[in-house]
């Protein structure tokens, strides 16, 4: 393990173990599964303690074993826990740890790998030698350790196992799916919320600080006054602070919800906006999350009529996928130092993709919602709040009246100034509730300019 | 089947009609798959309701099991999309007929030419903006006068105008401001070479009956089921 290199003035914390990667014989079993005959051998009761301890903090666990694929059911029957990936096999274990970082979308560095093996030990600590390496007699330790005490424990990293399985079902169907990743994105019916953050949210802002270091732009280290950390009460400053927002992002698909996974803080001075902090949890990686967020910033930025966009961003070896999907984003570096990503406002805006809700965008998210309130009160049917946006509005399966259709248009045209039956002249976007809603969002908010 | 100017004006309330497995059977193949379709189990219900109860009255009418019935499409006089729902032809002249349905309430309306009904169930909210949908004539009509005359003359207007539309086939897709039809009006009852009867409907709801012709539809009110 690389522990950083202190840094008086600005230092960089321990970094936090994300996903522990597990040896199998002699560590998680009490003996070896393929010598064992009929009767594999149990779990070490030590070790499940420390797996369900380290699991209850977000956590995940994986495996890696030179075992055959049906050694890893086993132990995950006889430890009662569900492994987010595992790897089995008789190549490289560095390359089991390699591979289970790239499934679980995490940086190699964020794993620790324990093994009674002192010889696979050093094979992963010679080769991935920023991963935490273990016995396990030190991981029967680990639970106290500063790289495995997470600074804050949300209901967000609680639920982080399930949402890895959920993330591997995903990419199961994105694998299958035959379009590009915005078809695939909206056909799982992908919902991305940008929103004020509340009083509610600053614990997870202050895990998304922590923990975050691939799309962040502080790159672990403090932004505002020196010896201020980035704690729930700075968060909790911020949110009554004057020319001040602090934002966050929250992601949920038909697959599951991820709940709050990015957010940031915006700093609104006389023409410019500036972001000292931007951060994004790597669950939400190649789901055009980040990418949503930068269009919206530039967006709104552009609309409350400020020249520039800065964005500080401390460089370093992993936040490299920020720093591209800031480069997409159309945002350069001036100078060398210090590193300030802007962008141009005076340039046609950037489009925000029709899934996304956000302050000051008509998303058709919102424009479905109302859709659903309207029709609930113009017919009495309570029900009709609760349309999916694949349904068909008229004839099966919802089957609108006539009146009501024209009156639901008529709505439209009164609310989002949208004239449906006059610009969709074969009113194929009548089709469902959901194209109906993208039809009229995109119409209200269109991606040329404010 | 009625004659002349006969109009046989069935009104049912879905409520109060049970399917049954043996009168889910009349249903064809087609109507049986819609009615799946459908996401409340309220609006199944009508679907089902609604086609059981035509077949069956059809049946009366033409002597022809409700099973054996066949139904078609006639194109749409002005598009030539498929419209509006008929009998096929057989070897007997076969009635005309037209359905409709708004909130619990049900119409089948029965003729020996061409038949249009529509009912609409009081909106629960303001309906001004359909005033737009309707001819400039009688979006003037209606403008001129105040609450809630204004918003009575609206329905009106719109279930007039659908029961004509529905008589000539062409329905509402391509609009129902082409001609005026209210109520009193210059040209009378005749409107688009059809006669318009306003029926009389439960409270809560306004229906309207169009026959071809410029002959005034006498209406048979027969037994709710």
């Amino acid at each position: 393990m690389t522990r950083a290199d202190p840094v008086p003035e600005n230092p960089v914390p321990a970094n936090t173990v994300k996903c522990v990667v597990w040896d199998i014989d002699n560590t998680l079993l009490t003996g070896t599964y393929l010598e064992s005959g009929d009767e594999p051998p149990g779990a070490d009761p030590v070790l499940a303690a420390v797996l369900a301890e380290l699991g209850e903090r977000g956590i995940l666990h994986a495996l890696a074993s030179k075992n055959p694929p049906e050694a890893a059911a086993h132990t995950a029957r006889v430890t009662g826990w569900r492994f987010a990936a595992a790897e089995c096999g008789w190549g490289l274990k560095s390359g089991a740890l390699t591979k289970i970082a790239a499934t679980l979308g995490i940086a190699v560095d964020a794993l620790a790998f324990v093994d009674d093996d002192a010889y696979e030990r050093a094979e992963v600590g010679s080769a991935l030698p920023g991963v935490l390496v273990l016995s396990p007699e030190e991981a029967a330790e680990a639970a106290g350790w500063p790289e495995f005490s997470p600074p804050v424990i949300t209901a967000e990293a609680r639920r982080r196992g399930e949402m890895y399985a959920e993330r591997q079902r995903r990419q199961e169907a994105q694998r299958a799916f035959g379009g590009t990743q915005e078809q695939f994105a909206e056909s799982v019916g992908t919902r991305v919320t940008i929103a004020a953050a509340t009083a509610t949210d600053v614990p997870r802002l202050a895990e998304l600080a922590a923990r975050t270091r691939q799309f962040n732009s502080a790159a672990g280290r403090d932004v505002g006054p020196p010896g201020e950390g980035m704690t729930q009460d700075w968060f909790a400053g911020l949110l009554s602070a004057p020319g001040c927002d602090v934002i966050t992002v929250r992601l949920r698909d038909a697959f599951g919800d991820d709940g709050m996974v990015g957010g940031c803080v915006i700093s609104r001075e006389a023409g410019t906006w500036t972001v000292p902090l931007l951060m994004m949890s790597c669950r939400a990686m190649g789901r055009g999350v980040i990418d949503a967020l930068l269009a919206w910033l530039t967006r709104q930025a552009a609309r409350a009529g400020a020249g520039r966009l800065r964005i500080p961003c401390v460089p370093d070896g992993r936040n490299v996928p920020l720093r591209l999907a800031l480069a997409a984003a159309g945002f350069r570096v001036p100078e060398r130092l210090p590193v300030v990503y802007e962008r141009d406002l005076g340039a046609s805006l950037p489009a925000l993709p029709g899934w996304v809700t956000a302050p000051g965008e008509a998303g058709p998210g919102s424009v479905a919602d109302d859709l659903r309130a309207f029709l609930a009160s113009a017919t009495g049917r309570d029900e009709l709040l609760h349309i999916p946006p694949a349904a068909a509005l008229f004839g099966a399966p919802v089957g609108l009246d006539s009146l009501t259709g024209t009156l639901l248009l008529r709505e439209i045209q009164r609310r989002f100034g949208v004239d449906v039956a006059g610009e969709d002249l074969n009113l194929d976007s009548l089709a469902t509730l959901g194209t109906l809603a993208a039809f009229v969002a995109e119409r209200a908010r269109p991606g040329g300019g404010p | 089947m009625p004659s002349g100017d006969l109009v046989d004006v069935w009104w049912f309330d879905t409520r109060a009609v049970t399917t049954g497995p043996v009168g889910l059977a009349d249903l064809s193949q087609g109507e049986r798959d819609r009615a799946e379709a459908f996401l409340f189990p309220a609006d199944r219900h009508r679907y089902q309701v609604t086609h059981l109860m035509l077949r069956r009255l059809l049946a009366g009418y033409t002597g022809t099991p409700p099973s054996m019935l066949r139904l078609a499409r006639e194109p749409c006089p002005h598009c030539g999309a498929p419209g509006k729902p008929v009998l096929e032809p057989g070897p007997r002249p076969v009635p005309s007929f037209s359905l409709t349905h708004s909130g619990d309430m049900v119409i089948i309306a029965v003729a020996g030419r061409p038949v249009g009904v529509d009912v609409e169930r009081d909106a629960a909210g303001c309906v001004c903006s359909l005033a737009q949908a309707l001819h400039p004539a009688d979006a003037a009509w209606v403008a001129g006068l105040g609450e809630p005359d204004r918003h009575d003359a609206i329905i009106t207007c719109w279930v007039r105008a659908e029961a004509v539309l529905k008589c000539t086939g062409q329905g509402i897709g391509h609009g129902l401001g082409g001609f005026p039809v209210r109520p009193g009006g210059a040209a009378g009852p005749a409107v688009n070479g059809c006669t318009v009867r306003q029926l009389p409907a439960p409270e809560g709801y306004s229906a309207a009956v169009a026959l071809a012709g410029a002959r005034r539809p006498v209406l048979r009110a027969r037994p709710a089921i």
